[in-house]
């Protein structure tokens, strides 16, 4: 147990929930009718700087961590030629979908992609085939989440596996 | 049937499409044609360097193999600068918000209106 690596991640952990709760008490000040799209996407007036590392923060995941440099040692540079694709993919998701969807959603007063389907549709099938389909694969996604950081915690710091997987789960 | 033919017409007409949605289809083309010129060129030009060598055959620029270093730095950062021109001169600026006007006067009513306008009590 190296403590000297987990006081500084439990500060970490503990300044994150400090300002959750100071977002909380902000959010109370919202006035109403606002408060879905103050939480879901912070009232839409978070600007581009903040969406730059919205972005970097999807790219950084247990695949960027673990499953990128174990491809990259086994299969070489090919691989990482490979993973460059995704480079011009930011430019391709917000040029496709920026404009007509940030137009359409302000009409609609849709704020996730559920949205857009009830509206689009109008049947309940439709949001309920659509929410059950993000779940799912957000649990498959958000399980391999969970494992990796907690393979590469387990390294760095000595915890426990296990008790990783219930900190990040929790 | 002239009802009919009436009151399809009045429906066509009724509904004006919102002109910013062809610039917004323009500018996804302009993104899709981003997105296969910077794969193609790319794989294309690791390839044109690198394809069918040997492992002995390979130069190596700065530590990493050539055919990577044209194509994924030298090609990467090109394209990283292309994206700033697009939107400058192709790219249209306009406003977001669900009427099309300035989207700072939006759904909150932020103090800087206010502050703007004359008060009632004036």
């Amino acid at each position: 147990m190296r403590w000297d690596i987990i006081i500084p991640l439990a500060i970490y952990l503990v300044l994150l929930i400090g300002i959750a709760v100071w977002a909380f008490n902000q959010r109370q000040a919202v006035q109403t009718g606002g408060k879905s799209a103050e939480y879901y996407i912070a009232g839409r007036g978070l600007g581009w700087f903040i969406l730059i590392f919205t972005l970097l923060a999807s790219a950084a995941s247990a695949g960027t961590y673990i499953g990128g440099p174990g491809f990259g040692y086994e299969w070489g540079y090919g691989w990482v030629l490979a993973a460059m694709a995704q480079v011009p993919a930011t430019l391709l998701v917000l040029g496709v979908l920026g404009k007509k969807f940030a137009i359409v959603a302000r009409k609609l007063h849709a704020l996730t992609v559920t949205d857009f389907l009830r509206h689009r549709y109008g049947s309940h099938v439709v949001v309920i085939l659509a929410a059950i389909g993000i779940v799912a694969s957000l649990m498959v996604y958000m399980s391999a989440q969970f494992v990796g950081g907690a393979r590469i915690l387990q390294e760095i710091t000595g915890v426990p596996y296990v008790w990783l997987v219930i900190i990040f789960a929790g | 049937m002239s009802e009919t033919r009436e009151r399809t017409g009045a429906i066509e007409e009724d509904f004006t499409e919102d002109p910013r949605y062809a610039a917004s289809r323009r500018e996804m083309i302009i993104s899709f044609v981003y997105f296969g010129v910077y794969t193609f060129v790319l794989i294309g030009v690791a390839w044109l360097i690198g394809g069918g060598k040997d492992a002995d055959e390979i130069g190596f620029i700065l530590g990493f193999p050539d055919w990577f270093f044209w194509s994924a730095y030298v090609g990467g950062a090109i394209f990283s600068v292309v994206p700033y021109f697009l939107v400058k001169y192709w790219f249209v600026d306009m406003p977001l918000s669900a009427s099309g006007e300035d989207s700072e006067v939006g759904e909150y009513e932020s103090p800087e209106r206010r502050s703007g306008e004359p008060s009632p009590q004036d």
